[in-house]
């Protein structure tokens, strides 16, 4: 219970920073990826946002309410709307307006509340609401209608013109079809969904590599390159907040570090399909933001810095046995909610000795 | 939102190396880099602007009466040698030290005892551990108050010090250090130990002395540097002859660049007019700006890489650590045989539209030296006695300064947090780790916050709560502004009242088994009564009569009894008092449950 | 849509009914109250344990029954604030002062017989709470000081008034002195 009565013992200078101050921030370096992927992707993201904020707010708020506490203060921290935007951006942006609403659901109660609030959670929410919305509505959540992907429609369409938009709205809210404003150009029949074999996993993303080679510059607006420019913005918003130190250089480092290692060690030219190059493996897939923004998560990570180096070598490890070794194309979130598991452990394991400690000899039971 | 810098890296470790290759004064010998830290705002200029002003001079006047307590250091009361009505001299002695710890206490000036048990008001906040004479609401504080005569006279037949006609140098240091004892130093620095205690100490090879005045706001010690620094070093000097220490080295701040050059200067020109033989010239050591390096632990660890483990004293691992303000005091004890009865306060604040630095007479209430600095009630947040990190708040404007406050602070809502916006709750705790790499001690200021929460008493003390010097650093940079200082110390007064006294445990025990000896007691009478009963009832059915016959009266009721109805009625006080047993012996097992 | 519709708002109410019940359960899965309410044991545990009956209950357990039963957590003087405040941390209440009509809190005092003034009548060991007073008829009675909780209820029984009460020095904390008497 968070009494007050403390308040008259020092200190009493202004305290640095506040929580809200820290998830604004966390929120701010988020910016350049949300414009990046609003532009390559549509407003099919802008829409999952507003309705994970809203929700998630409101759910936040009827939590509250049931544990006593006073809903404003509670949702003035701005930590569920930092869930919202992580899950937005996992999210596919053509997915129906229900599967937002149940992520963000599942992320509010069973991710944090459910343990106790913000600071108590072990599993990071956005991360925790991903892999079940995956488990519960697989197809929905594998089938990326993306306006304007080459991979999918013969004719490129602009995401962000008139009827790109249009195609959002209704891929998002699904009832609008049924009222046949106006005939859609190309009716999903059917979700194309990533091809299970499992020697040619990286096909899709490889081709992505391949389109540069054709002469494909990066600012090209087709999906090819946009998920590069989005883990580069990713990557940009991680710097920012290492600048501002809201988080600290060890998790996002080894986790880097790791899959940059195995992914070299294990990369053979050629076999860009098959295993994927280490560019292949940050940029092209969700790493950047895995390794800055979920992982890095203060309440589900180790606390000492040697154990925050456990965790990243061990998330890249693991993200990257995943990838190869397991059926999931991409396991950032899987492999964080697995190694969240082991932080209590971690955090025990790696206390660290304050100055003038005495050791104890002997080991006790 | 204040700018607290944490980012630190520059100033531990690359300037003092590229200082150290440039070879720079000050920066010659090697420090070692302090863990953790914070760099808050300093807020010291202002407070710097004019000199020192003296008590009582053309601009300050003496306060009209002075409350000097019995116990301004750590330590036993000292006891009052003075009567009420009683006419004292200034530097007379007022009070004597008595008990483990005590230090004498000294009339600042000439005036009238008005009273020698006064109590003082209850200090706004809670028991520290560490500062025990700051106690919350009982008990109260006694104090001698002075009534001021305004004339500040000494004893005109108090015979001159031997120590003021012969130069210390020849003196033996046992008259030294009984010379700091009669004068009744302690610590100026904040600690308020008794100095002449820490003088006896053994085998010291490093005197520090230490100006690294680190906490926002305060300017005490830099000050005095400025002004008096021969003094300061001469006094370094006293004490290194009296302890014997090979080295002495005075750390100062290296951003307080007047006072680096006057203590440079001073160094120089007492060298040379004052050698000693047999030690090593004074030093000076220059250190970065961070606070808390002005700790004990935290400065002997930078300027000497020395870790004095936990439990430990500076003095087991050669160290010994005095503030520039005990080293003034000394000199001025040993050279001019004055007591201790004035210290250097930092009267600061945006309360206040003059803050300036005063030599103030102990014992003066602390509205006169507002009102002397422009003092706007309307303004105050809270009155600080120390800097906004470590001091404590005071609500009563009339108390005393004591021989341990440096600086008070007359805090606004620019200065400190407003009291409403620390009425709310804090937030829980969200694991963010900002905490625990300011800490100075490296402790984890997160697994002792949980732990004094939960009063986990045995989880906080191997986590090593007891080494926390409490100096809020990591409660100035938590995110969901808890107070982890205030946690800290409610969880060491529980330690330490366990530790001293976990009687109430013992008295449960004690009270319960108080309780079973009452029960056993009345179910054992009545075990009794009932066997003697029973013996006689065996004693009957055999016809004989071993113990007392009934004697039967004439006129007794019991003479219209056979022997048969006596039988019957005793087998029925049998019955009666194995009846009443056995409900005292449920009752007492009901007794035992419920309180179980 | 009917039936995802439906699964939905299944799962929805079957979550929430969760939710609700952890919620509900928040304070027994922590250990620390039973359903019925705090246990009367941990309260008891936090009071001082002197038996003094200043809060108007015959002793410290009696007073941590009517505690789980409602009554204010103020009313102890020998716990003063330390006790409030463990109290409230423990109950998740507010804290308030110390109620004062049921006395101050005073340092640590522990009884002291006058030798020379006793009767030996044995009233004083009958009182106290713990025992610490030994002697037995017609001979002299002594306080054991360390089991002497300080509640004071031998001082009024003492048919010749022989009983002080002194304040015990308490290592580091400052305490009223007591001048030659």
């Amino acid at each position: 219970m968070t009494h007050n009565q403390h308040r008259i013992s020092s200190p009493y200078i202004k305290p640095a920073s506040t929580v809200s101050g820290v998830m604004a921030t966390v929120l701010l370096a988020l910016i350049p990826a949300a414009i990046c992927y609003t532009w390559f992707f549509g407003i099919g993201f802008l829409i999952n946002l507003a309705i994970t904020s809203v929700c998630g707010l409101l759910i936040e708020a009827l939590v509250m309410r049931a544990r006593g506490r006073p809903v404003f203060f509670y949702i003035g921290d701005l930590s569920m709307l930092v869930t919202a935007v992580l899950l937005s951006f996992a999210l596919p942006p053509s997915s129906p307006w229900w599967l937002a609403a149940s992520g963000i659901f599942i992320a509010g109660v069973f991710g944090k509340h459910v343990f106790g609030g913000l600071g108590h959670n072990v599993f990071n929410p956005a991360a925790l609401a991903y892999v079940s919305l995956l488990v519960m509505f697989p197809l929905h959540m594998t089938g990326w209608y993306l306006p304007g992907s080459g991979s999918y429609a013969e004719a490129l369409i602009d995401p962000l013109s008139a009827f790109g938009i249009y195609t959002s709205l209704q891929l998002s809210f699904p009832f609008l079809r049924e009222m046949a404003l106006t005939p859609f150009a190309v009716v999903p029949d059917g979700f194309a969904t990533a091809t299970p074999l499992i020697e040619y996993k990286f096909a899709a993303p490889a081709r992505i590599l391949m389109a540069e080679d054709e002469g494909f510059s990066i600012w090209d607006r087709q999906a090819r390159t946009g998920w590069e420019m989005l883990a580069l913005s990713f990557a940009a918003g991680g710097l920012i907040l290492l600048w501002q130190r809201v988080i600290s250089w060890h998790i996002p480092v080894t986790v880097i570090g790791t899959v940059l290692l195995l992914s070299s060690l294990f990369y053979q030219p050629g076999q860009e399909a098959i295993v994927g190059s280490p560019w292949l493996h940050l940029f092209s897939t969700s790493t950047m933001i895995g390794a800055f923004f979920i992982a890095t998560d203060p309440a589900s990570s180790p606390s000492s810095a040697a154990g925050k180096l456990i965790y990243g070598v061990l998330i890249g490890t693991v993200m990257y046995s995943i990838r190869i070794w397991g059926s999931y194309l991409d396991s950032v979130a899987l492999s964080i909610l697995l190694v969240n598991m082991c932080s209590p452990l971690i955090d025990e394991w790696t206390v660290r000795t304050h100055l003038g400690q005495l050791r104890v000899r002997k080991k006790s039971p | 939102m204040s700018r607290i810098s944490r980012s630190l890296l520059i100033k531990k470790v690359i300037k003092p190396f590229l200082f150290r290759l440039a070879g720079k004064p000050g920066w010659l010998s090697p420090i070692h880099a302090l863990p953790g830290g914070i760099f808050p705002a300093p807020n010291k200029q202002v407070s710097l602007q004019q000199k020192i002003v003296g008590m009582p001079s053309a601009q300050l006047a003496m306060p009209s009466q002075l409350i000097l307590p019995l116990k301004q250091h750590q330590g036993d009361d000292a006891v009052p040698v003075v009567r009420p009505g009683q006419y004292v001299y200034k530097r007379q002695l007022i009070a004597a030290a008595s008990g483990h710890g005590s230090v004498n206490l000294h009339a600042p000036t000439s005036g009238l005892i008005t009273a020698i048990d006064h109590q003082l008001a209850a200090v706004n906040t809670r028991p520290q551990p560490g500062r025990p004479w700051q106690q919350s609401i009982d008990p109260r504080q006694t104090a001698i108050v002075i009534k001021t005569d305004g004339n500040d006279l000494t004893d005109p037949e108090l015979p001159l010090p031997p120590l003021s006609i012969t130069p210390w140098q020849q003196r033996p240091t046992d008259q030294l250090r009984q010379a700091v004892f009669d004068a009744g130093i302690c610590g100026l620095g904040g600690a308020g130990f008794p100095t002449a205690i820490k003088l006896s100490a053994s085998s010291i090879k490093t005197l520090i002395i230490n100006g690294a005045e680190c906490e926002p706001y305060i300017t005490a010690d830099e000050a005095l540097m400025r002004e008096y620094a021969d003094e300061i070093v001469e006094g370094s000097q006293i004490i290194q002859t009296i302890i014997g220490a090979q080295d002495c080295v005075i750390g100062i701040e290296e951003n307080k660049h007047e006072a680096i050059k006057a203590i440079q200067s001073a160094i120089a020109g007492l060298e040379a007019a004052n050698p000693v033989s047999g030690l090593s010239v004074v030093k000076l050591v220059l250190v970065p700006a961070i606070y808390p390096s002005g700790g004990e632990k935290q400065l002997i660890r930078i300027v000497t890489g020395i870790q004095p483990m936990s439990g430990q004293r500076p003095s087991d691992v050669g160290v010994l650590c005095h503030s520039v303000a005990t080293a003034r005091a000394v000199f001025k004890a040993i050279t001019d045989g004055e007591p201790l009865i004035s210290r250097v306060t930092t009267v600061t604040g945006s309360a206040l539209r003059n803050p300036v630095n005063v030599e103030v007479l102990i014992g003066t209430p602390v509205s006169h030296l507002l009102q002397f600095a422009g003092f706007d009630s309307s303004a105050l947040e809270r009155l600080l006695v120390g800097g906004p990190l470590m001091g404590y708040a005071v609500d009563d404007l009339e108390t005393p300064v004591l021989k341990t406050s440096n600086c008070l602070l007359a805090a606004s809502q620019q200065d400190i947090q407003s009291v409403e916006a620390s009425s709310i709750p804090h937030r829980d705790c969200i694991r963010c780790d900002f905490c625990a790499p300011v800490c100075p001690v490296k402790l984890q200021p997160q697994t002792l916050y949980f732990s004094s929460r939960h009063q986990r008493h045995d989880s906080a003390v191997k986590n090593g709560i007891l080494d926390c010097i409490e100096c809020g650093a990591c409660a100035a940079v938590c995110p969901s502004h808890i107070p982890l200082v205030a946690y800290y110390r409610d969880e060491k007064a529980l330690i330490h009242e366990e530790a001293d006294c976990g009687e109430s445990s013992r008295w449960q025990a004690l009270f319960e088994k108080h309780q079973q000896r009452q029960a056993d007691n009345v179910v054992a009478v009545q075990q009794r009564k009932l066997e003697k009963l029973q013996h006689k009832l065996v004693s009957i059915a055999e016809g004989e009569n071993p113990g007392k016959e009934p004697v039967v009266e004439s006129g007794s009721p019991v003479s219209h009894k056979s022997a048969e109805q006596i039988k019957r009625e005793i087998e029925a006080a049998v019955a009666r008092t194995r009846a009443r047993k056995a409900e005292l012996l449920s009752k007492a097992d009901a007794n035992k449950d419920g309180g179980q | 849509m009917i039936n995802i519709l439906g699964a939905v708002l299944l799962t929805v109410a079957l979550l929430l009914g969760f939710l609700w019940c952890m919620v509900r359960l928040q304070g027994v899965i922590a250990g620390r109250n039973t359903l019925a309410g705090p246990a009367v044991e941990s309260i008891n545990k936090v009071l001082p344990q002197t038996q003094c009956g200043q809060c108007g209950y015959a002793g410290c357990l009696p007073y941590a029954q009517a505690i789980a039963a409602g009554e204010n957590i103020n009313r102890c003087p020998p716990g003063g604030t330390q006790t409030i405040r463990r109290l409230a941390k423990l109950l998740d209440l507010p804290e308030m002062p110390l109620d004062v009509s049921h006395g101050w809190h005073l340092p640590k005092r522990v009884a002291v017989i006058r030798e020379t003034e006793c009767i030996g009548c044995t009233k004083c060991i009958q009182a106290c709470p713990v025992d610490a007073i030994v002697g037995a008829p017609k001979l002299m009675h002594t306080v054991i000081t360390a089991d002497c909780t300080g509640c004071d209820l031998c001082v009024d029984p003492c048919p010749v008034d022989c009983i002080d009460m002194l304040p015990l020095a308490v290592q580091g904390l400052s305490t009223i002195r007591v001048v030659n008497a």
